[in-house]
């Protein structure tokens, strides 16, 4: 699934890029606190399953705040309005990542691209994972590597 | 096109269709405020074998499905249909999609209620040629249209001879 000989970052489509509305990824990097892909595959079959249908119902938009939600305005000073997070139903497992418009002349379409997995110990959110997320949303070549897939220039 | 994960097996599958069916039961019982005791009394279960099968939509069985189901007043049914992806390339499509088309389209609760919505325009009266008709309709295939049709756009009733 390489993208660019050049690029440190490729993405692993979880759900079908051509979707019309949505699509998710694992982000891939040779950065050890990009875990995602890698968790996520060590997870039991079960557990696996429970963020496939979790994945999958929002991209086909279904809105259900304890299966997956952003953070708005008003937490955090606005800082995270583009991370976003899925939860586990039966473990404290939870995958967080940002959201991307990566269609420049849809900017309807929405990519969640996933970075860290993490076993959630408090019912607070721990902003370390959110800072960490937030840091990858803004290095330029990380966006460079998500138009590329698109075959959108930055 | 990559495989689609209920692809894999049955038990997977399996698990897709019993975790839609089982979000459904738990947004009604969200709803109606009705908990996993309530549920289990009701049942005459414990509350570790509501949680196990709410837990475990790979185990779940018709049985299951129709108990828990009317246990919080719901009934079910079991729909087949064709979305042109035969390979099933892109999965199921979730449950909750069928039940609110079925809402919007005013909860028919037979083939009258479909032939008074739609009247045939021949001696059409299968469910597969009324199939067609439903495809072949002028009306948009938004959920609303057909809720509200306009009347310039209503097929005819056939003239009996």
């Amino acid at each position: 699934m390489a993208n660019t000989a050049k690029s440190n970052y490729n993405l692993e489509f979880i759900t079908s890029k051509d979707h019309k509305k949505r699509a998710l990824a694992f982000f891939i990097s040779d950065d050890k606190k990009v875990n995602a892909k890698k968790s996520f595959n060590n997870l039991s079959r079960n557990t696996q399953n429970w963020f496939r249908i979790r994945f999958e119902a929002w991209r086909d938009g279904k809105i259900n705040k304890n299966w997956f939600h952003g953070w708005d305005k008003s937490q955090y000073g606005g800082k995270y309005t583009n991370c976003f997070v899925f939860e586990s139903k039966t473990t404290t497992d939870r995958f967080y990542g940002f959201l991307h418009h990566s269609k420049k002349y849809d900017l309807g379409y929405e990519l969640c691209v996933l970075i860290n997995h993490t076993q959630k110990r408090e019912q607070k959110t721990d902003e370390t994972y959110l800072k960490r997320v937030e840091k990858i949303r803004m290095v330029l070549d990380v966006h460079k590597s998500i138009y590329a897939y698109f075959k959108e220039l930055i | 096109m990559k495989e689609h994960w209920t692809q894999r097996s049955i038990k997977d599958y399996i698990f897709k269709i019993g975790a839609d069916f089982i979000a459904q039961l738990e947004e009604k019982m969200e709803m109606e405020g009705i908990s996993q005791d309530v549920l289990a009394n009701t049942l005459k279960v414990t509350k570790s074998r509501v949680s196990q099968v709410l837990n475990k939509p790979g185990n779940i069985t018709l049985q299951n499905v129709i108990q828990y189901a009317e246990a919080i007043g719901m009934k079910v049914s079991i729909v087949a249909y064709d979305d042109d992806d035969p390979k099933n390339t892109k999965g199921p499509i979730n449950s909750d999609v069928f039940k609110i088309c079925w809402e919007k389209f005013g909860k028919p609760t037979d083939f009258w209620a479909f032939q008074e919505r739609f009247p045939p325009t021949q001696q059409d009266t299968t469910s597969a040629q009324l199939n067609n008709d439903l495809k072949e309709t002028p009306y948009s295939a938004d959920a609303m249209d057909f809720i509200q049709p306009t009347p310039t756009n209503q097929p005819k009733l056939p003239i009996e001879a």
